[in-house]
């Protein structure tokens, strides 16, 4: 084939555009660090990156949750923690007030403890966190409790039943509250029953019913308190397996997104190379024709 | 044009085309046929693979707006509204969040009943849509849907990339084959150029050689006769 001026001059140019475009291409890889930067770059890869991007940004909200989730179990522990201190305090004072070597106006004075003790187990009831209500339910923005008379002679719980959740996993989630009925309302009860005995003299009620009902009440806090315990604890895991799973997450998008950069770095010299050559050969065989001979 | 007389262009929106525009004629508003060449090209990338993604997206967006709105209107807020849109808008390009919402945030129906301050089960739902198959008549999420958007975007830049690609190394062979029979080869002209001057130089001799020839029997012959 003839081959003419142009020819070589279309040709070299189109070898050097050539090995041009893929330095620069090589060179962005090593400048950003990144394999994929557009989504025509690995259409494939692309679908999985923004999977695990998904995935990470969905970790990230679980470990928030979760977070929220503890700091609103140990503002709930920790209420319910001054509570049994209330309430151990309150059989001390049971046992004290049985005793039958006691005369009524001691047991007035204890009656008048007691009632403090009372005070202290609704104002506990009422606890704030975070400006909500933790034993209310649903009902997070009134306070739960409200003492009748004065004293009181009753306690009445406008709160509800309600379950506060946290999602911690995909279709995970856990309680992190405890209505306030279920726990406070027995401790209540007991008090102002035992407050009512005391005031009455009444040591026989004292002994078998205060009694027994400050034990049950307690009873019933430990077992609630160790539900509590569980579910922190759960969620201290949960996290630990969070924080895991987002270090697994970010390495498997490294693989997919950024570049191998020992691998980027030799194939940059090569093509560094190839785009050396090709100008040389380009120059040569460009310059050089028969005129250069014929002097 | 035709001699002195031209028949003017006009461009016109198309509500039916996203409200892209379309080259018209003037006279009578047909459209122009743009068949080839670079208006053509991008003629097609527009109303081709670039609206294919503007469709995608806006069918997600659309999908979006519905599904959540439908969640959050049936939820109750702070303050017991209920039945609000979360986002007002239809697709992509119009798409944000109802202004009431956003400007009082008492109204984001979190809860699935009234007076129900601490409950947030109406909001857990309307996060559980991003694992609902919504998409693609109920086989694919959201993210699903997006994904394979972006991927089919992707696939198609990297298809015309390659096609360019191709179509250039066609043209340039395509101009190797004429330039090797219509292309000046500077080596072949010159040595044209010189066997063309080596001939003249060679006539030229013979010139020389029939004036030598000449000169010798003009002048040095028949001397006997002067």
């Amino acid at each position: 084939m003839r081959v003419t001026l142009r020819m070589s001059v279309v040709r070299a140019l189109a070898n050097i555009t050539q090995a041009h475009e893929q330095l620069a291409e090589l060179g962005n890889r090593l400048a950003t660090g990144r394999r994929l930067t557009r989504p025509s770059d690995d259409p494939a890869g692309i679908t999985h990156s923004l999977s695990l991007r998904a995935g990470m940004k969905l970790g990230l909200q679980h470990l928030r949750n979760v977070n929220s989730g503890v700091a609103r179990l140990s503002a709930t522990e920790a209420a319910l923690d001054a509570l049994t201190q209330v309430m151990q305090r309150a059989r001390e004072l049971t046992v004290a007030g049985a005793n039958d070597t006691l005369g009524a106006s001691q047991r007035v004075t204890i009656a008048s403890e007691i009632t403090q003790l009372l005070d202290e187990a609704i104002a506990i009831g009422n606890t704030s966190f975070g400006g909500q209500r933790i034993f209310g339910g649903h009902q997070t923005t009134s306070a739960p409790f409200t003492p009748v008379g004065n004293p009181p002679t009753a306690v009445t719980y406008t709160g509800d039943s309600g379950v506060i959740e946290r999602e911690v996993g995909i279709g995970v989630r856990v309680t992190v509250n405890v209505p306030g009925d279920t726990v406070l309302s027995p401790v209540h009860t007991a008090l102002i029953d035992l407050r009512d005995h005391l005031l009455s003299n009444d040591t026989t009620a004292i002994r078998n019913t205060d009694l027994v009902a400050l034990d049950g009440a307690l009873e019933n806090l430990v077992e609630i308190r160790g539900n509590l315990g569980a579910a922190a604890n759960r969620l201290e895991i949960t996290r630990t397996r969070l924080e895991d799973a987002g270090l697994a997450n970010q390495q498997l998008l490294s693989d997919v997104e950024d570049a191998d950069l020992v691998a980027t770095i030799v194939d940059l010299n090569v093509q560094e190379n190839v785009f050396q050559a090709a100008l040389a050969a380009s120059a040569r065989s460009v310059r050089v024709t028969l005129l250069d001979f014929l002097r | 044009m035709a001699g002195a007389r031209a028949n003017a262009l006009t461009v016109q929106a198309e509500p039916s085309n996203l409200g892209y525009k379309s080259v018209r004629w003037q006279s009578d508003g047909t459209a122009v046929s743009i068949a080839a060449r670079e208006i053509s090209g991008l003629l097609r990338a527009r109303d081709g693979s670039v609206a294919t993604s503007n469709t995608d997206l806006n069918t997600l967006v659309a999908e979006v707006i519905t599904r959540v709105n439908a969640v959050h209107a049936a939820g109750f807020g702070l303050d017991n509204s209920t039945g609000l849109a979360f986002f007002t808008g239809t697709n992509a390009s119009d798409i944000a969040v109802n202004p009431i919402v956003a400007g009082d945030l008492t109204k984001v129906a979190a809860a699935s009943g009234l007076n129900l301050a601490g409950d947030a089960s109406n909001a857990l739902a309307m996060a559980d849509l991003q694992r609902t198959l919504t998409m693609n008549a109920g086989s694919s999420t959201f993210e699903d849907f997006y994904g394979t958007a972006v991927a089919n975007l992707g696939v198609r830049v990297r298809e015309v990339g390659n096609a360019a690609q191709t179509q250039a190394f066609l043209r340039d062979h395509l101009i190797t084959l004429r330039d090797a029979v219509s292309g000046v080869s500077l080596d072949e002209e010159m040595t044209n150029l010189i066997k063309f001057q080596r001939a003249f130089e060679a006539a030229a001799q013979l010139i020389s050689v029939v004036d030598s020839m000449l000169n010798t029997l003009i002048n040095r012959m028949g001397l006997v006769g002067r």
